[in-house]
Formats: structure tokens, sequence, C-alpha cells
């Protein structure tokens, strides 16, 4: 009764003169105006780009979406692919023998991290693409008995292999690092209520510990991944065509070397653009329960209709 | 032997923290229907002996029996060892267990947290998951907060959900630490109410608690506990009329409650 009557006299009696509304409006104004400049220097600075004869924009025009740029870029997208996945399975697999309570796997993810951790990527690159050098071949089999298995080095450890490994393998130290990070970040009480109703230690890990630890790990995964992404560019240095090594070989021979470098720009900033809206896509699926729930967030939809 | 008249039965039971001795040679049964209160001071093992009974610890020696049946370990081939994973956590099934504080699934909503064990663990049907625990929900009167978060509830309220997804898995023996220690003093009744009612409805529990006056109205036994031993046990009146110069007496007196609470000068 007393709500009903103050709401049906609200509009009657007269606003304070503090109302909040006043600031609000201001504020608001503020954030109009703020917004204008940023969105105006933009413009400036790309039409300054365009219009800047350097660029040689018919050139970049006409690289764009040539075959050689296309399977570089091509290249680059399946090997970062390749890279995310090898090192994220390595990783978890560091994280969980660094988590373990047994020392010898302890100790052997943590000289794992230190390996790998202190050698350049380019290093490791140029050292993976040359352990036929050090190794000529391996073979597999019995000691003094008959050999089951026999390859040279050079066969094995292709182009994309050396890249693989030399890339990937320091990036899985570091991927360790993060997921460790975000399964320290459960609550030990959801691991035990996890056995508590009896889910299994499989079940406890992968239904309640990831899902809860991923509103941690996504974030640094996200920008390990733009990294990596860039980084395969000194694939270049093992004359694997990525798309940095493709551009290079059109201006080695057209000498158009700004716009080339323009074509590998642009396509760097595309690829990181959609990974940066999956990441956003997938964080906000992990936050569920966390934050402003869907719950809320329809009651405040509810609340504005 | 076994304990076969009784829903739980410990022998003998010891855990050990390195050199530490948290329980020693603990003998406990739990009748059918029953309802036991463990008290005592901090430190004394009273969650190491609810977490042993539950298998979330391991104990080093002695035996706990469900119905008879023996708990973490198995004999295979003439030999005593312990239960492979999947078994442990069918055994841990069959009993529920109500923490401190509340451990509710955060990115499960309510219904979710309820569905989980009869789904994944007892492999019941989904809809037929989530009738129950829409029912279980009613009767800890959280029908309102069937899809929320555990975030968006109160204290009282995440506990009372707890304790419905414990009762999901239709276990045999409730297990309770202290459930209404990390509450607000307002937010304790409904909590206590809700364990009143179970209590009432049959089932078995067994009540690690600090609320002496809970402990007297509802338990049918006490235990009470002392460096990793149980030192006494008895009816509520046996208990709480212990002489004010033995151990029993003056950690009562240092609790409170009880003997200056006017019910128990009613009670008496
Ligand atoms: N995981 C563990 N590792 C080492 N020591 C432990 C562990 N858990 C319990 N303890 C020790 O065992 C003893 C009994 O602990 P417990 O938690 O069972 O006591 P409690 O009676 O529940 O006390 P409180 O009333 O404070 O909850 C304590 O000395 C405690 O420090
Ligand atoms: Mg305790």
């Amino acid at each position: 009764m007393a709500i009903a009557t103050d709401m049906g006299g609200a509009a009657r009696r007269p606003l304070p003169a503090d109302d909040a509304s006043l600031a609000i409006r201001r504020d608001r104004i503020g954030r109009i105006v703020v917004g204008a400049l940023v969105f105006g220097l933009l413009a400036w600075l790309v039409l300054a780009a365009a219009a800047n004869p350097r660029f040689e924009w018919d050139v970049v025009a006409r690289y764009f979406t040539a075959q050689a740029v296309m399977n570089g870029l091509m290249t680059t997208l399946y090997l970062t692919l390749v890279i995310f996945v090898f090192s994220l399975v390595i990783g978890t697999l560091l994280a969980l023998a660094r988590e373990s309570a047994y020392r010898p796997f302890q100790i052997l993810a943590w000289v794992y991290s230190w390996v790998f951790r202190s050698v350049p990527a380019l290093v490791q690159l140029i050292f993976w693409f040359n352990l036929a050098y050090i190794i000529p071949s391996i073979s597999l089999g019995l000691p003094f008995g008959p050999t089951l298995f026999e390859a040279r080095v050079n066969d094995l450890i292709s182009p994309f292999l050396a890249a693989v490994l030399g890339l990937g393998l320091g990036e899985a130290a570091y991927k360790s690092e993060i997921i460790r990070a975000g399964l320290m970040s459960v609550d030990k009480g959801q691991r035990e209520a996890a056995r508590a109703i009896g889910l299994t230690g499989p079940q406890t890990f992968f239904r309640i510990v990831i899902p809860q630890s991923m509103r941690f790990i996504l974030p640094p995964l996200g920008n390990q991944t733009i990294l990596n992404l860039k980084g395969t560019s000194l694939v270049s240095v093992i004359a694997l065509s990525d798309l940095l090594h493709s551009v290079q070989s059109i201006y080695n021979r057209t000498l158009e070397v700004v716009p080339l470098l323009m074509v590998a720009t642009l396509w760097y900033l595309i690829i990181v653009s959609i990974m940066s809206v999956i990441q956003i896509g997938i964080e906000r699926h992990f936050s569920r329960g966390h934050g402003a729930s869907r719950a809320i967030k329809a009651v405040e939809g509810r609340i504005e209709a | 032997m076994t304990g076969d008249s009784m829903v739980l039965s410990a022998r003998r039971v010891r855990k050990q923290f390195g050199a530490l001795v948290a329980l020693d040679d603990v003998d406990l049964d739990v009748a059918e229907g029953s309802v036991v209160a463990i008290i005592g001071p901090s430190g004394s093992g009273k969650s190491t002996l609810a977490r042993c009974i539950h298998q979330l610890e391991r104990i080093d020696a002695g035996a706990i029996y469900l119905d008879g049946e023996l708990l973490g370990f198995e004999h295979k081939s003439g030999k005593l060892l312990p239960l492979r994973d999947r078994d442990l956590s069918r055994q841990r099934a069959q009993m529920g267990m109500v923490f401190q504080q509340f451990n509710l699934f955060s990115h499960y909503t309510i219904l979710e947290n309820l569905i989980e064990g009869p789904t994944r663990v007892l492999g019941v049907p989904r809809k037929e998951a989530e009738e129950k625990a829409r029912a279980l929900l009613a009767r800890v009167r959280l029908s309102d907060k069937v899809d929320a978060y555990p975030r968006h509830l109160s204290g009282g309220q995440q506990q009372r959900a707890a304790i419905a997804r414990a009762l999901a898995n239709e276990p045999r023996l409730m297990l309770f630490d202290e459930p209404t220690s990390a509450l607000d003093p307002e937010l304790v009744g409904e909590v206590l109410e809700v364990m009143q009612d179970l209590a009432a409805g049959g089932m078995t529990m067994v009540i690690v608690t600090h609320e002496m006056s809970f402990a007297r109205d509802v338990a049918d036994r006490i235990v009470f506990m002392e460096a990793g031993r149980i030192v006494k046990e008895g009816t509520p009146k046996e208990i709480f009329g212990a002489p004010p110069e033995s151990r029993l007496g003056r950690f009562l007196a240092t609790s409170g409650v009880a003997l200056t609470s006017p019910e128990a000068t009613l009670a008496d």
C-alpha cells in the first residue's frame, strides 16, 4: 500500500535540486564528445595512410589474394593451429605433473620448463631443423637383436615438423604455467564436493575443475595464441612458406617491399581481429555463474522493456 | 562383527597426518534412522572422522562399514587392497556430505548442482533427475531459486541447496561438518530447521556441530571427542549431565549455550 501511493505521487512531487539525472545526462554528453574525437582521429589516420603514395595501394590490392599469399596464409594458420593443440596437450600434462604428489614427475616438469623457457625460439627452430647433423639416424630395435625400425632423421624432420617442435615445445612450458595458475585458482572445496557426490577423478577434472579454471586460463591463453600466430613468422628462416616468407619471396623478385609487407600486415591484423572476437565469445561462455548472469541480464532486459 | 544391524559402523579407526595422530582407535555405531552429534574442541578430529567415513580421506588402520559393506577397501584374491577410484566414487555416492563452506558448484545453477550426481554417477535420466531435484528444492523451500547461480543466494540459502544436493543421490547416511559455522547468526535457524525436518523424516545423520542446543534437541546420541579419541558417548541427557569438573563438563561450560539456555533448565 505505502509503496503504491509513493510511486503514484512521484510525478507530482518536485525534483530535488541535486537531482542525479542532471549529472548523468552531463556524463553521457561527455562520453559522446570523447567518442567522436577518437573516431575522428582514427578516420584521419586511415585517410592519411590511404592517401600516401608510398604504400602503393594498387600493388597491395593486386597481391592481397594472390595464390602464393593465400598458400602462405594457410600455412601460417595451420601451423598456428597445430602448435596450439600440440602445446596445449603437452602443457596440460606438464601442469598435472607439476601438481602431482609424485616427486619425479614434479622434477621432470620443472626441468622441462627450465630448459625450454631458457632457449630462444629462433635457436630452437634452427636446432630442430638441423637435428640430422647431430643425430643422423635413429633406429628402434632389441639390444643385440634385430632392428625393428630405422630412419634417417633428415627424412623424419620436415621443415613443418621442425617448426612445430621449435615453436611448440617452448610454448608448452608457457601454457603449463597458465594452466597451473588456472587449476590453482579453483577452490579446493569444489573438488571435494565433486568427489563427495560420487564423481570420479576424471569427471571432477573435466566437469568441475576445468570449466571453472577457464575463467582464469582463457585471457592469457588468448594472448599467448596471438603471440604464437605472429611468432610463426620466424619459420621463414628455415624456408617454410608461411605468410611472411611468401610475401618476402615476391618482393625479392619485384622489389615492392612496402606494399607487400602491407599485405602481410593486413592479413595478420584480420586474423588477430577474428581471434579476438572468438576469444570474447568463449570467455563469455565460461563466465557462467560469475559476473552478471544470464538470469540477471534477463531481468534487466525485462525492466528495460 | 561387521555391524549388520547398523547403517554405519567404524571399528578401531586410525588416521595419521605425518606424525600427528588425528584419529586414534575410534569406534562408532550409527543405527538406522538415528542422529548422532559429534562435539569436541577444535582440532579434536571431528572433521577428520566425518571425512574418513565419507572416504574423502583414506584411513590408516581399522575398518568402516556402510550397511555391512566394507568402505574404501576390497578383498581380492585373498588380499585386502584399496578400492579403485570408480568403486570409491560409487561408495561415496551412497553418503551425502554437507560442508561448512557449502561448496556449491559455482558454474552451475542450483538445479544443475542437484542433478549432477544422479545423472553422472547413478545414471538417472535427466528429466527424471530434474523432477526429483525440483521436489527436493521445494522441500528446502528454494523453489524460486531453481535457475539461480550459487553466487546470488544468501549463505543460508546456499547451505539449504547444498543439503538438497547431498540428498539428490538418495543417500543412506547424511554427514554434516559444522553446517552452520560459516553463517550469519540470523541465517543459522533456517538451516537447522531443514536438518530437523530431515531427522524427523527418519534420515540417518552424523552431525559435527558447535550448536549445543541443537545437538541436545535433535540428536539421539552425542559423541564427545578430544585429541583424536572418543572420550564420552551417550544420550543428550547423559552428556549434558556431565559433572562440571570433568573434561566434558569444562568443554560444555566454555561452549556456553547448553547449561545456560532456558530450555535446558526446562527439560531437566
Ligand atoms: N590434511 C591435513 N593435513 C595435516 N593435518 C591435518 C589435516 N587435516 C587435519 N589435520 C590435523 O588433524 C587434527 C584434527 O583436525 P580436524 O580438522 O579433524 O579437527 P576438528 O575437530 O574438526 O576441529 P575444528 O573444530 O577446528 O573444525 C588437527 O590437529 C589438524 O591440524
Ligand atoms: Mg572441523
